[in-house]
């Protein structure tokens, strides 16, 4: 049996993937790719994942995408440790959730993370052919890219609109965890839905936003009790968080 | 009756999940299960009491037995966990695991995208032409999902970006339809089995085809066009897509076909 993963230290959905192979205790062959030089979309790597996006596991020999499936995927053939409830009820809560966190905060945490360093680091030099030709061959999210342009990055509107959805998930963490008695966003269980939550927030603390949640002392609570999982650590190696990697942009965190 | 249904007629995501009662025998609605409309033009699906069991504020929200189920794909899933015939899932992990990259892919592209010429060609003019910049923030500022839609929405549309992408992200969907039936065999998207994936994207697709979109999109796209036809002979489309669901039928007065629309507009 191999399991291979083709991802990217910081990539918040890569991050996913880690810690469920973690929760898992299974070991895992890194591919890891690098998007300055445009590894995820060539196209040998297009016929894994024709999304041009990280990550994609590949299982003796067979690929799977999108890191909320692959966490189920895993789930599904290595059932143990358990992290999805075993009545339909609760699948069908989880996958509400894993929705939610697909549209709202994993989309959101993409506009300060662009705005601070992916903007300047990668765009800011390009002209705006190369611009266009760079976004132009991505499958998904040019509209995202073309919002933010080489220049300007996001604007104030679409930057506060971001926060106000990372507010938002905090705010039903915070009230999950208080309906279900918690520890966790589904009660007992350390679900799929703890997992695809935390590279989001972990994102949001390590580029100091932390107040967000400051007075929302359950999500306080839920997110020390994440990190003290051995599976957070195994994730998030020294070098996964941006500050770590490109501590030239975090030079004024805190002004 | 253990299901009742918050949903809309013309709602996308309300036709998803209208499919799959049906296609698991249960498709007349007032009848198999207790179909409570919520009047999107009235906005009840922001009203408190809907909130508390919807916390998005859309439709639609399945209540089975007394349990409160949302997100369309979510209760697409649901429904084939405790409804198992005929299943609408593969059998073996990984068949399942490229069937819900579909679901994913749906959710991210599709179902988004068509919104935008839903908006601009009909429901921005019909609901919000008459509404100053005051009032149509605050109705923005209202809603728990989706805000950033309709604040780059004016009153009367989307900016020709916008659109243009949409219809681009649209086109990439026909795609990928087309290339799933070459790689597969067919007939279906995921190959002999008719799955949740192929539920999930017909409205978007249907949708499309009832603005006069079908010829852009999928026009050229043989296998795209004799999927969505396979698709519209099965008697869960009619139970799904009743006469008054689609927007010709439930807006006649307001309603301009693609062609027309662009001949004001110039796109």
């Amino acid at each position: 049996m191999t399991l291979e993963l083709y991802h990217s230290a910081h990539s918040t959905c890569s991050q996913k993937v880690r810690l469920c192979l973690a929760e898992k205790g299974l070991d895992w062959t890194p591919h890891e790719l690098h998007f300055a030089s445009r590894d995820h979309l060539q196209p040998e790597y297009l016929r894994l994942n024709p999304n041009g996006v990280v990550p994609t596991l590949v299982h003796d020999g067979e690929p799977v995408i999108e890191s909320s499936v692959i966490c189920e995927y895993l789930d599904d053939i290595f059932p143990e440790p358990a992290l999805t409830p075993r009545d339909a009820l609760g699948k069908a809560r989880m996958r509400a959730w894993i929705c939610y966190m697909n549209e709202v905060p994993t989309v959101a945490v993409r506009v300060p993370s662009f705005n601070r360093v992916f903007r300047p680091l990668r765009y800011e030099k390009m002209s705006e052919e190369q611009f266009d030709s760079h976004v132009g061959a991505m499958p998904l999210r040019k509209a995202f890219y073309k919002r933010m342009g080489t220049k300007s990055g996001f604007d104030e509107a679409e930057y506060e609109d971001a926060l106000a959805k990372i507010r938002q998930t905090c705010e039903r963490i915070e009230r999950a965890v208080t309906e279900t008695g918690g520890p966790w966003v589904l009660g007992e269980l350390f679900s799929i839905v703890d997992i695809t939550l935390t590279p989001s927030i972990q994102r949001m603390a390590d580029m100091g936003y932390a107040d967000l949640w400051e007075d929302l002392p359950r999500m306080v609570q839920w997110f020390e009790d994440i990190k003290a999982r051995p599976s957070f650590a195994a994730a998030f190696y020294p070098g996964t968080n941006l500050t770590e990697k490109y501590p030239e942009f975090f030079q004024d965190a805190g002004a | 009756m253990a299901f009742e249904l918050y949903n809309a007629p013309q709602s996308t995501c309300s036709q998803k999940v209208r499919m799959t009662l049906a296609e698991k025998g249960f498709p007349e609605r007032g009848v198999d299960w207790v179909d409570h409309h919520v009047d999107l033009g009235k906005f009840e699906q922001l009203d408190p009491e809907y909130l508390k069991l919807n916390p998005n504020g859309v439709v639609p929200t399945l209540v089975h037995d007394g349990a409160v189920l949302i997100e369309s794909s979510a209760i697409v899933e649901y429904l084939d966990e405790v409804l198992p015939e005929p299943p609408l899932a593969p059998a073996t992990p990984v068949a399942r695991a490229h069937m819900r990259a579909w679901l994913r892919y749906i959710d991210e592209v599709p179902t988004p995208a068509v919104r935008v010429p839903t908006f601009a060609n009909l429901l921005a003019p019909m609901r919000f032409a008459r509404a100053n910049d005051e009032e149509f923030r605050a109705h923005a500022a209202k809603l728990p999902l989706r805000k950033e839609f309709y604040e780059r929405m004016s009153q009367k549309g989307f900016a020709r970006d916008d659109f243009d992408n949409a219809m681009l992200q649209l086109r990439q969907t026909c795609e990928r339809i087309a290339g799933a039936i070459r790689d597969t065999g067919g007939p279906w998207v995921m190959g002999e089995q008719f799955t949740q994936a192929d539920i999930l994207l017909m409205p978007s697709i249907d949708r499309m085809e009832d603005l006069g979109y079908a010829d852009r999109l999928w026009g050229d796209l043989p296998e795209t066009g004799a999927w969505f036809a396979r698709l519209k002979e099965r008697p869960s489309y009619a139970a799904a897509v009743y006469k008054g669901a689609r927007m010709s039928d439930r807006y006649p007065e307001h309603f301009r076909l693609a062609a027309e629309v662009e001949a004001v507009r110039g796109y």
